[in-house]
């Protein structure tokens, strides 16, 4: 009498096992923000500033947990920093970069952005083709002692049509357009916002500090 | 065997017929508000995809084919879309790229914008506007597996509607020279008789060599 030997798995679990990794494998999604940011081709204002990045901006990186799809983790990376680094550089004569404040030192008029928020969406959540992604920066500006003069937030927005299999790619599209955007923004409006450009023009007729 | 022959002539028939309907219908049309420009030694033109409508955005794909088109097919000196853009920052981005050859002329009233655009050598610059989008579709086809191979049968098809328009500045003169639209559909058909053979209506590249021919009609090298 022979036995034909049972297989240890079934096909149609097979099936299911493959279908259970694939959807593992598609839990979260990384995306890492490598971009670089050309300099504003603008006339620069002649002022000294101090560009704080702290670590919560240079360090960002937000999470993003849907129910009926891949999560998402997006790390900003150096992304941050070569935006405003570049940003700033372009629209200013002097710009020095730090990373914290010495009390016992002078500075020019210091410039803090902030990440306030990050919001994304798929095509999947929107019904449209496209990854979106809206960042709300916050740009606090204080005296070169450090009292503060304004905060001044603002929302840039991008987006990126879907690609099949690059969901990942997409998105750090649509994240590398919000962010010109932001730079757009900042060119366009920073020093038209009245408390910003009262500050400076008080440092023009040298009442102000930190030039 | 006369039946079998006769089969097959009847699929032929049926092939050419699907064929020569997954063809696509076009309509150009122009509009000159200047003469035509010339590119003189040195000048380049970009091709710049509009960004700032909410609805739809002109797809990378059709802003690349006509980038493609004029540099390789009609060999004008194109420059990358992305280059013009990291060169301008962040003046053509699209919360600040300017909707009128009014508009522009007034931002290049800053002389540093000014410069770097002379710097630069961009001299004429065509914004695409439009989008792709599918219309009707309909049919069915049933797959199946089983001891000898697979097999489908039946019949799917949809039909894609290009609309789009490019407008050409000319950026040393702040002159609007004039605009172009196609408007190009095509039905694609999938049928299956054991294999599907998908013929696909090339509608975007249609609308794309439409639009890259009458660009050239408004833009020519020195000789």
């Amino acid at each position: 009498m022979t036995h034909r030997r049972k297989a240890l798995l079934s096909p149609r679990t097979y099936i299911m096992l493959l279908a259970a990794m694939l959807l593992l494998s598609g839990c979260t999604k990384y995306v890492v923000l490598k971009q670089e940011f050309p300099v504003p081709v603008m006339q620069k204002h002649p002022y000294t500033v101090t560009l704080l990045l702290e670590d919560s901006l240079r360090n960002y990186v937000h999470e993003e947990k849907f129910a009926d799809e891949a999560d998402w983790k997006v790390q900003f990376g150096i992304a941050n920093v070569a935006l405003y680094t570049q940003m700033m550089e372009g629209m200013f004569e002097r710009v020095e970069v730090v990373n914290k404040l010495n009390p016992n030192r002078r500075y020019g008029t210091i410039i803090k952005p902030r990440m306030a928020d990050y919001q994304l969406s798929t095509p999947t959540l929107s019904s449209t083709d496209y990854y979106e992604v809206w960042i709300k920066y916050e740009l606090e500006v204080l005296t070169g002692k450090g009292t503060p003069v304004t905060s001044w937030p603002f929302t840039a927005y991008g987006r990126n049509p879907k690609k099949f299999g690059a969901a990942e790619s997409a998105l750090a599209e649509a994240t590398r357009r919000a962010m010109r955007d932001a730079a757009a923004a900042v060119v366009l409006d920073f020093m038209n916002e009245p408390a910003v450009k009262a500050h400076f023009q008080g440092q023009s007729s040298g009442t102000g500090s930190g030039r | 065997m006369n039946h079998r022959v006769r089969s097959t002539q009847r699929l032929l028939v049926i092939g050419l017929c699907l064929i020569s309907s997954a063809c696509v219908n076009s309509r150009v049309e122009q509009l000159r508000h200047k003469p035509g420009g010339v590119i003189a030694k040195g000048e380049t033109v970009v091709v710049l995809g509009r960004r700032q409508n909410f609805r739809h955005q002109v797809e990378k794909d059709f802003t690349s084919c006509v980038y493609s088109s004029l540099l390789n097919r009609h060999g004008l000196p194109v420059k990358p879309e992305e280059q013009f853009m990291d060169e301008m920052f962040p003046w053509f981005q699209p919360r600040t790229a300017p909707t009128s050859s009014d508009a522009l002329a007034e931002r290049l009233t800053d002389p540093t914008l000014a410069k770097r655009l002379t710097d630069i050598g961009t001299r004429y610059v065509v914004w695409l506007d439009g989008v792709t989008t599918k219309g009707d579709d309909g049919g069915n086809m049933s797959c199946g597996v089983g001891p000898g191979g697979g097999y489908c049968l039946g019949l799917m098809w949809w039909e894609k509607d290009a609309k789009y328009e490019a407008a050409i500045w000319d950026m040393r003169e702040f002159q609007n020279l004039g605009k172009v639209t196609v408007d190009a559909t095509g039905t694609s058909y999938v049928p299956a008789i054991i294999v599907p053979v998908p013929l696909i209506a090339p509608t975007m590249s249609a609308a794309c060599s439409g639009v890259a021919k009458q660009i050239t009609e408004f833009l020519r090298k020195a000789p």
